[in-house]
Parts: structure tokens; sequence; C-alpha cells
């Protein structure tokens, strides 16, 4: 069984040795350069833009401003990132909008030549300040419901001996992937042949088919390795579209790869979110209300919710639940999923409260979350399809040493540095795509998995091919995969922690598919791997292909699935320099069945860092009277260190989900992150007795003396 | 960028000769390289200065000197630092990484331009922009000044080293147009009130050959409050430490960093301290008075609680020496 074996990353040595070839490092004979020149200003109108000087640095061949490239927008499409399409007309809708495209035949000189145009914009004012303008929150029909009410918080409330309000509050965050987007654009014969670091190269055909009027086989969409994404990469967005408008208008291949800057303003980031909590429980912790409020950072460009309060209507077993969530459409550029969105925000919320709460009933903070185990949805009152969270619970806390957590706030310190312990329930809703996949056996013996999947980072590369090599009873040494190319057989992004467990299964139906075939060719049942290459050279077979696609059917339709997780952490609060340290990690987790346990386990740590970054560190602070972001790289917009990074631990609960995917797998990649933010606040309060409602913990609110 | 002119120097009086307007020098390039990538920095020409060497650290009669393209590892390990100026091994170590340690030089530690994230992402600023105005007053101030330089400029100065250095009464060695001179830390950095956006008082041809550090000294110690564990620059640190007989305290240095546009040297705080028992609650109120001054941007005001604790930290006979 390769299924399960903790195989090591088959891209790893690529990687590490700079011979995986990203988008920017594509040779590409005759390829113009393009650089973005961006707004300045949230919200006016260009007036003018001076080429003359910018025209006089050698290699510049062409500058396009608003309405010069052919396209108008907006664009209404389920796989752009945002409707709005900034250079088709002469308003600025946010800081950082493109307004010009400098191309050149070297990127010096279209980073010269773009630093030296000159245009004028007529600002006009502005409203980008999230904090002062939650009154005009509001809310917007969007793929999940932003309302749900079961029960009545009111009845709940009355019937409530303790009541917990209050109002939690996140940052805006962007993903800052390593590899800055980059995309190459080649028009040709009336097509488009693209190469883009994207997570979805399918999404991308559409939306472009749909742009530029061309029928999806005339697009054809690449995207090689991909350096990172956490979501910034899951759309379409308008520095793609134009790079094809512009090498459609040069009759040249375009490359824009957009320099760090522009990745604060150009694809997205997560929204800051404000959450209003009440809970309302009997003395022995049972819940009798949960009314959860959220309001997400939006923008004018169009409209983007965070679903803050997903989470809190599956959470816990309570009989009143209301949930909202709004959004205040800002000039700002537009938000869009991050690593864990939705639950991500939204359970930092639930789950201090719940700490908050736990506090207020001087009851064991794993054991209020045991009294309230949900059983089924409290809102839609399904079944899970599998659940092990209370195993999680368990194996966490032992693993942790949860029992040696003394209740009472800034109960020890040795060495006058103060220790605390904290946690907090995860659970993130299961995403599932329709997926198609091909797996082809050479007469060789080698095979090859092909499918429009990508590898950004998760392991894909890996997995897919162990799914196949475990159907077709092979070492995985002898599969290859193919990925990101829209001529392979169709798979959804990316994202939503989605891939292994849809792309997976389509994967290993086509595999399943071969070997029964190669049964049937070589006329028996029970074929052995080594018996294949003379079933094809019996029938003079240079190879056999089939293809598998899997799609979540109705019935299963009838389950809540999500991935759900305990997390534990340990924070140092030390006198004189009292910065949270976080010192150790532990996450417990059930998702299904476990594929491979070494990137399973990669994912997770990798997301519970992820997870310790919302807790202390990552803001991307909006300065609200120039409406931009004020960090605009790596050296103000800041992530964890290793030295910030305790030991951090993953254990995965032993479990098989029948109805989430045949083989038995629900998604691993960003249930790490969630829950981390809040068990860092909840041991916060345990090691200093100062209650934490907003992240990222800064220091500033530890000081009083 | 704009196409400039690079020259390597064979010596000082040719970098000093071939420095005009226009001109800057080039030491590690850590600062300088990124600079002009960002379009910070706009030469037309460039001095390599590494040919010099210049980056000794020698023994003398009255202290140590230091040369000034010193690389800021070779000093942090050196032992006579470590024996005599150890908040200075200790500052550099906690200065930006190793990579960067082992590159960058003294000098240009010294001379670093400020951190601001309006001064580096392209928002209005009077450092970059003359005239565009300090976003710092309606915009985001976690990082700024407690007593800025001015209303033109609320920007700290990020060196690490230089306030140890402060504490340590560290002289600076300047040849420049008119011969060699010798600066304080304060005089190397402008006076409060000025409204130029440059580091320092340097002028084009000014070359810091090499740093002074007196014999006798306190050694003392340096903290470093940040965000981060490593790699970041600090909120507040301390440099400093004190020396008590039966419990008194009769001699104190201490210096701040992260509150202003140069390391500020706390000569109230010390003359508060010297000639009193000591207590953590002397030193408090003694690092307050020096601080009084202040009147804080709303943005900075829990500089003043980090600022007592982390010179509470150097300041504590019973830590660590
Ligand atoms: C990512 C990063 C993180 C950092 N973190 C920290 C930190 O935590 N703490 C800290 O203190 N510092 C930090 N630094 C600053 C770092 O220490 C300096 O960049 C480095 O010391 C500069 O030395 P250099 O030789 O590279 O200078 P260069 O970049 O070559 O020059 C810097 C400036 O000094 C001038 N100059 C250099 N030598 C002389 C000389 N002899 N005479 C006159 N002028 C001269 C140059 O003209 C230029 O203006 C960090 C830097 C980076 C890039």
């Amino acid at each position: 069984m390769t299924i399960g074996a903790p195989l090591p990353r088959q891209d790893a040595a690529v990687k590490v040795t700079g011979a995986a070839q990203y988008v920017g490092d594509l040779e590409v004979p005759g390829a113009l350069e393009g650089v973005f020149v961006v707004s300045a200003v949230a919200a006016g109108r260009i007036r003018s833009i001076d080429r003359a000087d910018a025209l006089t640095v050698p290699g510049v061949v062409s500058i396009f401003g608003p309405g010069q490239l052919g396209v108008t927008g907006p664009i209404e499409h389920w796989a752009a990132g945002q409707a709005s399409m900034p250079m088709t007309d002469a308003e600025i809708r946010y800081e950082g909008q493109p307004v010009a495209l400098v191309l050149a035949t070297t990127g010096i000189a279209a980073r010269e030549a773009a630093a030296r145009l000159v245009v004028t914009i007529d600002p006009l004012p502005h409203q980008s300040s999230f904090a002062a303008s939650l009154d005009l929150g509001i809310e917007i029909k969007d793929w999940a419901p932003t309302s749900t009410a079961v029960g009545s918080v009111a009845d709940g409330l009355a019937a409530a001996e303790v009541t917990i309000t209050a109002r939690y509050r996140t940052a805006d965050r962007h993903h800052v992937a390593l590899e800055p987007s980059a995309v190459v654009a080649r028009w040709v014969d009336g097509g488009i042949d693209l190469w883009t670091s994207t997570q979805w190269v399918f999404g991308v055909r559409a939306a472009m088919a749909q742009m530029f009027s061309l029928p999806p086989d005339k697009v054809r969409v690449r995207s090689g390795y991909v350096g990172g994404g956490f979501g910034a990469k899951g759309s379409t967005w308008p520095h793609e579209f134009l790079a094809v408008a512009a090498s459609r208008a040069v009759a040249a291949p375009v490359r824009i790869v957009l320099p760090r800057s522009q990745t604060f303003t150009l694809h997205g980031y997560q929204p800051a979110t404000v959450q209003e909590l009440t809970l309302g429980a009997r003395n022995d912790g049972t819940l009798t209300a949960i009314r959860h409020e959220s309001w997400n950072a939006a923008s004018v460009a169009d409209d983007y919710v965070e679903h803050g309060s997903l989470g809190s209507r599956t959470m816990y077993a309570c009989p009143n639940i209301e949930t909202r969530d709004r959004i205040v459409r800002l000039n700002r550029p537009q938000p869009t999923f991050m690593r864990a969105p939705h639950e991500g925000p939204g359970m930092v919320g639930l789950e201090i409260a719940m700490d908050e709460l736990a506090d207020r009933l001087d009851m064991d903070p794993v054991e209020l979350r045991i009294r309230n185990y949900a059983r089924h949805d409290p809102t839609s009152g399904k079944p899970f399809s599998s659940k092990a969270l209370d195993q999680c619970y368990r194996l966490g806390a032992e693993r942790f040493g949860w029992a040696r957590r003394s209740p009472v706030p800034a109960a020890w310190g040795p060495g006058g540095v103060r220790i605390g312990m904290g946690m907090a329930s995860a659970l993130m809703s299961t995403f599932r795509f329709g997926a198609s996949a091909r797996v082809t056996l050479e007469r060789d013996g080698s095979t090859l998995v092909e499918t429009g999947a990508h590898e950004i980072g998760t392991g894909v590369r890996t997995i897919l091919p162990q799914i196949a090599a475990d159907a077709l009873g092979l070492p995985i040494e002898r599969v290859r995969v193919s990925l990101g190319d829209t001529t392979l057989p169709e798979a959804g992004g990316t994202f939503g922690s989605a891939t292994t467990l849809s792309v997976g299964s389509a994967v290993r139906i086509a595999a399943v598919k071969l070997k029964e075939r190669l049964e049937t060719l070589a006329g028996e049942p029970g074929l052995e791997p080594r018996e294949y290459a003379e079933v094809l050279a019996l029938h003079r077979l240079e190879r056999v292909s089939e293809e598998g696609t899997w799609a979540p059917t109705r019935e299963e339709g009838a389950y809540a699935m999500n991935a759900y997780g305990a997390v534990f952490v340990e924070v140092a609060v030390a006198p004189h320099d009292p910065v949270p340290r976080v010192t150790r990690c532990v996450g417990a987790f059930s998702v299904g069945r476990i594929i491979n346990p070494r990137t399973a386990r990669s994912q997770v740590i990798g997301g519970m860092i992820w997870g310790l970054g919302q807790a202390l560190l990552e803001d991307s602070r909006l300065d609200p009277a120039l409406g931009r972001f004020v960090a605009k790289g790596f050296g103000s917009y800041q992530i964890p260190v290793n030295a910030d990074v305790p030991a951090v631990d993953a254990i995965f609960a032993d479990e098989f989900d029948p109805h989430a995917s045949p083989i038995g797998a629900r998604g691993v990649g960003e249930i790490g992150t969630i829950g981390v933010g809040a068990a860092v606040a909840n041991a916060v309060f345990n090691a200093t007795g100062v209650r934490v409602r907003d992240l990222p913990i800064r220091v500033e609110s530890l000081l009083q003396p | 960028m704009k196409i400039f002119d690079y020259r390597a120097a064979n010596s000082v009086a040719e970098a000093i000769a071939a420095a005009g307007p226009g001109s800057a020098f080039l030491a590690a390039g850590t600062e300088v390289v990124p600079a002009l990538r960002d379009g910070l920095l706009h030469p037309d020409r460039l001095i390599d200065l590494l040919p010099l060497g210049l980056d000794g650290i020698e023994r003398r009669d009255d202290g140590l000197r230091l040369g000034g393209l010193a690389r800021l590892s070779d000093i942090a390990s050196h032992p006579e630092v470590l024996a005599s100026a150890p908040a200075l091994a200790s500052a550099i170590e906690q200065s930006g990484t190793a990579a960067i340690r082992s590159m960058g030089t003294l000098a240009g530690n010294l001379l670093q331009q400020v951190r601001c994230p309006y001064y580096r992402g392209a928002a209005p600023c009077n450092r970059r922009a003359p005239g565009s105005g300090c976003s710092v007053a309606r915009g985001d101030q976690r990082h700024a000044a407690l007593m800025p330089l001015s209303f033109h400029c609320a920007a700290v100065h990020p060196s690490d080293p230089a306030v140890a250095l402060a504490s340590l009464d560290a002289t600076i060695v300047v040849e420049g147009r008119a011969g060699r001179r010798t600066l304080s830390l304060d005089q190397l950095y402008p006076a409060a009130g000025a409204v130029l956006g440059v580091p320092s008082v340097l002028e084009s041809g000014d070359l810091i050959i090499a740093l002074d550090l007196p014999a006798g000294r306190l050694p003392g110690r340096y903290a470093k409050i940040r965000d981060r564990s490593s790699f970041d620059f600090a909120l507040v640190s301390a440099a400093g430490g004190l020396r008590l007989e039966g419990g008194v305290v009769v001699e104190a240095a201490l210096a701040l960093g992260g509150i202003a546009w140069k390391p500020w040297r706390c000569r109230r705080a010390e003359a508060m301290l010297v000639g009193r028992p000591w207590s953590a609650d002397l030193v408090r109120q003694a690092v307050a008075a020096e601080l009084s001054g202040a009147t804080p941007l709303e943005g900075t005001r829990f500089k003043v609680e980090l600022a007592i604790r982390a010179a509470a930290t150097v300041l504590d006979p019973g830590g660590p020496s």
C-alpha cells in the first residue's frame, strides 16, 4: 500500500536546487517586459499622462493609458478576482490601481520609463477607513447565505444564566507568496497562449474566453510551478487580462512580473473583520444562544464577503443560533480568499468568546467545548459525513500536557516570566470540486498522471502519483505527473483544500480503470504489476490510457462536511520585554483519511505557523488619510521568521470519511491555520490576565505596569 | 534606475577627491543597493570604498579603534570588543540577519536611512520628496519617534549599534576635504528641528575612517524590544549599565533607541541615578523624567513604558552582566 506511506516530496530536489521553472524564468524570444504605473491616490480621475520623458528611455516600445488596450470593463465572471477592470476608463477606485502599462525590451528599461511617466490625477474624496464605516455595512447575495437563524437567540438569552458579549477584530492581511504573480501572454493566431502563476488554469481559461470573446479551445493556459498562492492566485486578476490585451496590441509576447509592492494591491488580501459575539449559557456550560455578526472591509471594485460567522453556524450544539455577515464597500483594493478564509478570521471571535465563557463559568475550556459537542449540524440539521473532533480534543490535550494548565490567570512565573496555556477549536467547511484525470501506462512500465490541477507548494506532485501508484501496485518512482495545463483533463482550482480529495479521487478512478483494462487485455484478474509490460507487448500496444472523472453527488449533499481541529498553545510573556512569544504549539486534526502523513503534516504545521502570523504579526495597516496600505514589502509587512516558530506538533485522528470522497479524505491544507489565533489570545489571557480581542496581539496591549 | 559611474577608490584621498554633488560612497551596499533599486537614491557616481580596507580592530592606549569599514560580524566576535564593550557586541548580534552582519560595515550601519514605511514605500514623505508632507502625523505611527526630529519628519534612527556606541561615548573619526575631525555620536546626527532628510550631518566627501571607543567605560548591556524574535528593527531598545558602591549608584550610562532620529543618550536620567541608592523605582523615575519632554503622537505613547522596561533590563544590577 502506497497510500498512507510518508513519501517525501517528489519535487523537493528541483525546488531546492533552483531547477524548477517559474513563469518569470521562462525564456520567451521576443518578449516585451511590462510594468504597470499605479495610482497613488484612492479615488480620483486621471487628467493626463505625459509620456515625453518616459519615451526617451532606450528600449521603450509602447506606453498604454486608459482605454488604449482595446478592452472594456467591467468583467462579470465567476473566475475573475474583481469585476472592475483598470485601464478601461479614467476613474480611480483604489490606491495601487494600474493607470498605465509600459512595454520595453528589458525589464530595466520598462521600470525606468514607468518611473518617468507623469500621470496627473485629480483626486476625489475617498472612504477607505473600515473602522469608521461599520454603519455602512450591507448584506449581499453570495455563494453562501449571509444570514442564518435557528431557534430564537432572544429566548436562548432569556434562558441563559451567563452571557458574554464582545467585539473582536482581525487585521487586513496579505498573502505575500514568495513568487510574485507573473504572466507571459502571447496572442497567436487569433487565440491566447498564456503562462501565468495561477492556482486555477481552467478558471483563467474561462475568464479569458469571455473577456476576449473566444471559444475556450482558442485559449491555452499553463502554470508551471507556482511559488505559493494562498488564494492570491486563485482567481483571474486584471494584470492577466491586461497582459493579453497588450500582447494583442503589439503583436508580441508580453511578460509582466509584478514588483513586490504591486502584489499588495493587484490580487487581493484577507480583509479586516469586526465580529460581534453574544453567547448565552447555563451554569453547567450548556450553550443556550449564539449570535455572531461579522463585518468585513470590501472594495468598490467588486464585492467580497468574508463569511466570518460561517463556523458559528456549525461548531457547537445549540438550539438558538443567529449569524450575519456584512460587507463595507470602500475605496480599497479588492480583497479575496486567503488561506483559511471565512472560518480563519471568524473562529477568532467564536473561540475567544468561548474562552471568556469558560473563564466566567470557572470551567475548563476543553470541558466547555465537549459539553457543547455537536453531533449533527445545528443549523442545517444534517448529519456530519464524519467527525472525530472529540478524539482531537483528547489526543491534543494529552500530547500538549493540558492537564498541567493552571486555570488562574498569571498563576505561574518562573524567573518573572509568565507562562500561559490556551486552546481553541478549529473548523473549516469542506470544499469539493468535479475533477478529471488521465493515467497512462507505457510499455516500459512508466506511468504518467495528467490533470489540469496545480502544484502550489502543497504536495500535489507527490500525492497524485502516490494515489496512482497505490491503485496500480507500482512504486512511486515509476509514476510521473503532468499538471497545470488546460490541454490536460479538466480539474478545479488548487484552493479550498480540495485538490487531494477531488483530483485524487479522479486519479484513483482512472488508475483503477486502467488496471481493469489491463486485466481485461490479459484475460485474467489479479494481474501483477510486473506483468503489465508483457500484456502491452502481447497486444502490440505502446501504452494504455484511461480517464477518470469524479464529482460530488447529490446524495452526499445530505451530509455536513467539515475539517476539524483542536489547537493548544503555550506562550511566555517576560516582564521587561512583554512581547508574547509562543513556546509550544500542538494541533490535533480530524480531516478524514491521511494519504501521506509526511505531506499532510507539512501542510498543517505550515498552517499553524501561518496562524502564528495571524496571532502575533500580520497586520497590513491601511492609512485612512491616504487610503493606502502602508507596508508594501517584507521590510514592513511582517511574517514570522524561524526564531518566532517554536516546536510545532501535529497529530491526526484515525478516520475514513466515506461520504466526502472515495479515497476517504477531506481537506488538509487550510485547517491548520484555524484556531491558532484564538488559542494564542487565550494563552495570553491565561498568562497575564489581559483579555486581548484584537489580532495581531501587540505588546501595546500588555503594557500595564 | 539611472545610469551611473562607478569608481573603485584606492586611497582615502582618491575617494574624497572623487566625491562631489550627486556622488555616493558604497561600502558593502546592503543599504545602497536596495535604495538604488527602490528609487531612494539617484547617484551620478558610486565610489566603492571596500578597496580601502579600513576594517581593522585595534587596541590603543586610550581604548579600542574600530575601522569604519569593519564588518559588523567581525566586531561582534572580537575578543577585545566582547571584553570591554559587550553592549556593542550584543547590539550587533541582535541586528538584521547573519548575512547582513557578515557583509554590512559599521560606518554603513550608522549612516543607514530610516525604515519608516512611508519613506520606503513611495508615500508622501519630506525625507524622500521634500515638501510632500510627513504622512506619519495623520497616519500609521507605531514605528515613529517619541521625540521627532521636527514636524517635517517623525522617523526613528534604525541602528542598534549606534545606541550601544552612544552609551559607550564613542567618537567618530571623519576625514574630509578640510582634513580630519572627530565627532561625538550626537554630533554625527542632525540637531533637533532640522528639516533635511539626511541621515547625518556628513557632507559629500566626508569619509568615516574609524570609531574610537574610549577606555574605562561601563561595558554595559543591550536590550532590544521588537515584534519578531529576530530579523526586526527595534520598537525600543536600551544600552547601558551602572556601577554600584554599597547599593548606591556611582556611575551610570544609558542610551535609548527607537525613540528619536538619533540614539538618545539619557544624560538627565544618568544624573538622577548617580548618587542615589539603586531601586527599580528609581530607574523608572529617571527614565520617565528623561522622556518627560516628549509629546508623543497617539500611536507612539506606548513607547514610554516600553523604554522604561528596556532601560530597566540594562540597569538591573542583578541581571546578567
Ligand atoms: C534587511 C535588513 C535588515 C537590517 N536590520 C538591521 C537591524 O536590525 N539593526 C541595525 O542596526 N541595522 C540593520 N540593518 C542595517 C545594516 O546593518 C546596514 O545596512 C549595514 O550595516 C550597512 O553597511 P554597508 O557596508 O552595506 O553600507 P552601504 O549600503 O554600502 O552604505 C550605507 C550608507 O553609508 C554610507 N557609507 C558607507 N561607508 C561609509 C564611510 N566609510 N564613510 C562615509 N559614508 C559611508 C554610504 O554612502 C551609504 O549612504 C539591516 C539592513 C537590512 C538590509
